[in-house]
């Protein structure tokens, strides 16, 4: 929270110092509210004596609810029941500030703020605390070759994306095709705008380090033509112990080798294990009609050096995929997905349970454009693997009747069985949604839906509930000067 | 009867039109017949006596034709002289020309052999190439250089109606290929006399105002050939369009035209605002684009674009964008601003959808398990995936083996869930600390020493980056390590 304070002022502050320039001031704002009431019902343990316990013919052990129970001690046996029916209404608000013009060429501020609350039973929704969340708020100086920036940022990579409070600067070279990329700062949470430090990142109280790490990293790429290679390095560094956090390393491939062929892949070499993390190449061909990709991946979970969980050794994945869109006429386009995967030797085999370790995913679907106004789609998706399987189908219809209206039909159903609980969840949903573009960068959207929700177990632990789910929201982009989507402002061809 | 009575009517009204247009034809040419008159003049000065002063009409007085033309000896004429200066753009002058006053016929007649006495015209175009040196045809085939010995600029010809220079023939350079995008910039622009310094040719400036310019290029405030012209709206009756240069329209255009922007950034400028590429670049614009003029009055509005899907945007690029994002991310930010990256990436608890498809809430389990995609990418696992599972009750609450049992499809889970765990880590740590583990597998206190460490598990280098990850389970006595 003290940061979000310290950037806050910050931005005060650089408000305040160019105030005076307002008149030539650049901005552009985009205010996104949104919101959405929906349920959710979870389990909830109980136990009972054992002397309560019911046996059946069988031999299994029920509660005389029937409930099926697991006496793991001599006193009690527990069960989970249906949890209470959790109601939501998570409302955010978003805003976007571009600001530019203060004087000086290249100078512009960004920043990016969400205020997020549950305004339902209680705050049960993810995500929603802290309720004021600074994403992004940064000063951008660019000048022909550099770029820099100072502040909170946010750092997308193939080393997981990270936020920080720092400094980031970028040279490029036209001539030689080079860029060079060096960040460092005050780390954020994984994917998160609190520090790791913060206790909303571990619900479960789980072991942290005591102060924010400090990560420092760098990029060379290399971009001739068609191709671009690069390389990144990223450390992280507990400042309280002076130990290491993460150090990862990582190569990235984006490549046109001919006209209609993309070449797309890279690896990462985790430094901490002197192993190789995940990896992909995906060779992806694009035709007037027929788009179609092929590939490898390799997935590996990474974990922090402060969390134990590294060394459980969790194991990788390997696998092949391949997709592919085609569009047999103007109105029908099919498309489909693929991959198989297998899970390297884990070593920890056991007679006590059987599990699968491999799995497949396939998916296939098709859109209808009969004309501007009209689309039809509909998808099909199976997956099978360990933990889980699902089988999916959801399609809709939209109404189209100009750009700025919009109107959807849309249900679908879902079943998916549990690999290691009797769960086994079917759903059925349909809906209906709306948007229209009431003025010039001005949107508003509604969703409603009804969703129906069936747990299928051998006890009473089984439940059937239906619940209406709403969303809504509103999007306005203003500004002054044009912005994405946005017509070109007028301009005269006569000199007044 | 009819018929032939409709006939007759528009035979009449055709020769009537015919006449109208050739009368008109023949005064403009000239209303003074001269050779008819050759009888009764001496030579031209009886007329034009003031033909070389400075200021004074070059006509003779209506009262000199009105001496015969009086209504009765011959019809009457009432012709009078045109005042004020004439609606032309040309800057010659007869008093200019007063080395040639007594010779009219080297101007006024086609060719001095073959025409008699008087047999006269107005100037004929022609016989001033012949003294000024130049070859060619009148106007199109003359030099563009040649336009300025004869004409003013056209801003000063302040009587040229716009429908006089919308009649202005097109002079052939005009029509050579590339002489719109690029060709015509080289010969308009010319070396001023100061140095480093660039002034309009003549010749543009005979048909041309500063608004012929301002139609196409959006940055003619800021060149200085441009700035030359004088500002005048007439010209505007020229028509021109702005074409699609060759280039734009290949197919790849959209993904190769940063290298050449980079080297040719000045024909860039001429179409495009900085509004115009930024109809794409939305995000962190280019250098090349910040260098560009800004869209406002006095501009053009230059090239206007709308934006196309890359081609490798394909259908399932959102589920697969990350590999690409990776290695392009200032690609990206061409078209996306970030926040449309931390829509997803900062997960809004408010949305629904938004990535996901309806119902994924359902599903998840099957995606999350074996990890469709990073789910980390955009979730953090204790914000997002344990305080959601804690809220439904998926948590673990119990210690030791058996637990409660959640996981009930296998009797015996607790004792032979390694593989399991090994495969779907990540998904174990939704819902369990790190204690839950550590109560069998660490290697001090009530642990049970059950050794978690499997295939690649490389003790003496994790050791060495990060020992406290080694006191957890197994205090101060690290295997391996020295005392």
């Amino acid at each position: 929270m003290t940061t979000q304070r310290a950037a806050l002022a910050v931005v005060l502050a650089i408000s305040a110092l160019v105030a005076g320039r307002l008149e030539a001031q650049g901005y552009r704002v985009r205010l996104d509210a949104r919101g959405q009431s929906v349920s959710y019902q979870g389990v909830a343990v109980d136990s009972i004596p054992i002397a309560q316990v019911v046996t059946k013919p069988d031999g299994s052990l029920y509660s005389p609810d029937g409930y099926a129970v697991k006496c793991s001690n001599l006193s009690y046996c527990f069960f989970y029941r249906a949890g209470p029916l959790l109601h939501s209404v998570p409302l955010s608000t978003t805003a976007d500030l571009v600001l530019w013009g203060f004087g000086l060429k290249g100078l512009s501020l960004h920043a990016s703020g969400r205020y997020l609350t549950d305004a339902g039973s209680g705050s049960t929704w993810p995500g929603t605390e802290p309720n004021a969340q600074l994403l992004e708020g940064y000063l951008e100086y660019g000048s022909g070759w550099l770029l820099v920036r100072g502040g909170r940022q946010y750092q997308s990579s193939r080393l997981l994306p990270i936020g920080y409070d720092g400094a980031w600067a970028r040279g490029r070279w036209d001539r030689t095709s080079l860029e060079l990329t060096g960040y460092g700062g005050w780390g954020l949470g994984q994917a998160a705008v609190v520090p790791v430090t913060s206790p909303v990142l571990t619900p479960l109280d789980d072991w942290r380090p005591v102060k924010r790490q400090i990560l420092a990293g760098g990029e060379l790429a290399w971009m001739p033509g068609p191709v671009d290679l690069r390389a990144e390095y990223r450390r992280e560094v507990d400042p309280e112990l002076n130990y290491l956090v993460s150090e990862r390393a990582s190569l990235s491939l984006n490549a046109r080798p001919a006209r209609q062929f993309r070449v797309t892949g890279g690896a990462d070499w985790n430094m901490d294990e002197g192993q190789v993390g995940s990896a992909d190449l995906t060779v992806t061909y694009l035709g007037s009609r027929l788009t179609a990709s092929a590939g490898g991946k390799r997935y590996k979970p990474y974990f922090n050096l402060w969390t134990l969980w590294g060394a459980f050794s969790p194991v990788p994945y390997n696998g092949f995929n391949a997709s592919a869109q085609y569009k047999a006429t103007n109105w029908l386009s099919l498309r489909t997905r693929g991959e198989r995967y297998q899970y390297e030797a884990a070593e920890a085999s056991s007679a006590l349970v059987q599990t699968v370790d491999n799995g497949w995913r396939w998916s296939i679907g098709g859109t209808v454009t009969p004309n501007s106004k009209w689309t039809l789609d509909g998808a099909y998706l199976l997956e099978d693997g360990p933990g889980a399987s699902s089988r999916y189908f959801d399609g809709s219809v939209t109404y189209q009747p100009s750009e700025r209206i919009q109107v959807a039909a849309y249900g679908g159903r879902l079943y998916r069985p549990l690999e290691l609980r009797y769960y086994d969840a079917t759903g059925n949903w349909f809906g209906g949604r709306a948007a229209w573009g009431f003025a010039n960068q001005m949107r508003i959207w509604a969703d409603a839906q009804y969703f129906m929700d069936k747990r299928d177990r051998p006890d009473a632990a089984k439940t059937d509930w239906n619940q209406v789910r709403l969303r809504g929201g509103i999007t306005v982009t203003f500004g002054s000067n044009a912005d994405r989507r946005a017509p070109l402002p007028p301009a005269r061809r006569s000199v007044p | 009867m009819n018929r032939l009575l409709r006939i007759a009517a528009i035979a009449a009204l055709g020769i009537t039109l015919s006449g109208a247009a050739v009368a008109g034809l023949v005064r403009r040419t000239d209303s003074f017949d001269h050779a008819k008159h050759k009888g009764f003049f001496p030579d031209c000065a009886t007329c034009h006596a003031s033909m070389g002063e400075e200021g004074k009409s070059v006509w003779p007085s209506p009262a000199t034709c009105v001496a015969c033309h009086d209504g009765k000896t011959l019809r009457l004429v009432d012709w009078k002289p045109r005042e004020g200066p004439r609606a032309t753009n040309l800057k010659f002058t007869h008093p200019v020309h007063a080395f040639a006053l007594d010779q009219c016929r080297t101007c006024h007649v086609e060719s001095e052999a073959d025409s008699a006495r008087m047999d006269v015209q107005r100037a004929v175009v022609s016989r001033c190439f012949t003294c000024h040196g130049y070859e060619g045809t009148h106007p199109t085939s003359l030099p563009d250089s040649s336009c300025g010995t004869c004409h003013m600029p056209l801003s000063e010809a302040k009587l040229l109606s716009r429908s006089s220079i919308a009649a202005f023939p097109k002079p052939d350079s005009h029509q050579a290929p590339g002489f719109v995008l690029g060709g015509h910039g080289k010969l308009a622009s010319v070396p001023a006399e100061q140095p480093n310094r660039f002034t309009i040719a003549a010749s543009c400036a005979t048909c041309h105002a500063r608004n012929s310019c301002l139609t196409c290029h959006v940055n003619a405030p800021e060149v200085q050939a441009i700035q030359a012209l004088a500002l005048d709206e007439r010209p505007t009756a020229l028509k021109t369009t702005l074409p699609v240069p060759d280039s734009h329209r290949q197919a790849n255009w959209a993904q190769t035209h940063a290298a050449q922007a980079r080297s040719k950034s000045a024909s860039c400028a001429a179409c495009h605002t900085q509004e115009s590429c930024r109809t794409c670049h939305s995000g962190a614009a280019p250098q090349r684009v910040q260098d560009l003029a800004k869209a406002g009055p006095g501009r053009a509005p230059g090239a206007q674009l709308a934006r196309k899907q890359p081609t490798n945007h394909t259908w399932e690029f959102r589920d697969r964008h990350g590999p690409a994002a990776s290695a392009k991310s200032a690609t990206c930010e061409t078209c996306h601003v970030r926040e449309s990256c931390l829509s997803c990436h900062r997960p809004n608890g408010a949305s629904s959808q938004v990535y996901h498809p309806a119902g994924f809430l359902t599903r998840h389990p099957s995606a999350a398990y074996n990890r469709e995609a990073n789910c980390s990418d955009c979730h953090n696992p204790g914000q997002f995936c344990q305080s959601c599972h804690k809220q439904a009750g998926l948590v673990s609450g119990g210690r030791g083996l058996g637990g409660r049992s959640y996981h009930d499809a296998n009797a015996g889970f607790s004792l032979g869930h390694g593989q399991v765990a090994r495969q779907n880590l990540e998904s174990c740590v939704g819902c369990h600390a790190e204690r839950d583990c550590a109560t069998c597998h660490s290697a001090v206190g009530q642990g049970f020493g059950f050794n978690p460490h499997g295939p690649g598990f490389n003790a003496d280098r994790l050791r060495k980056k990060n020992p406290q990850l080694c006191y957890a389970c197994h205090g101060t006595s690290i295997p391996g390590a020295k005392p």
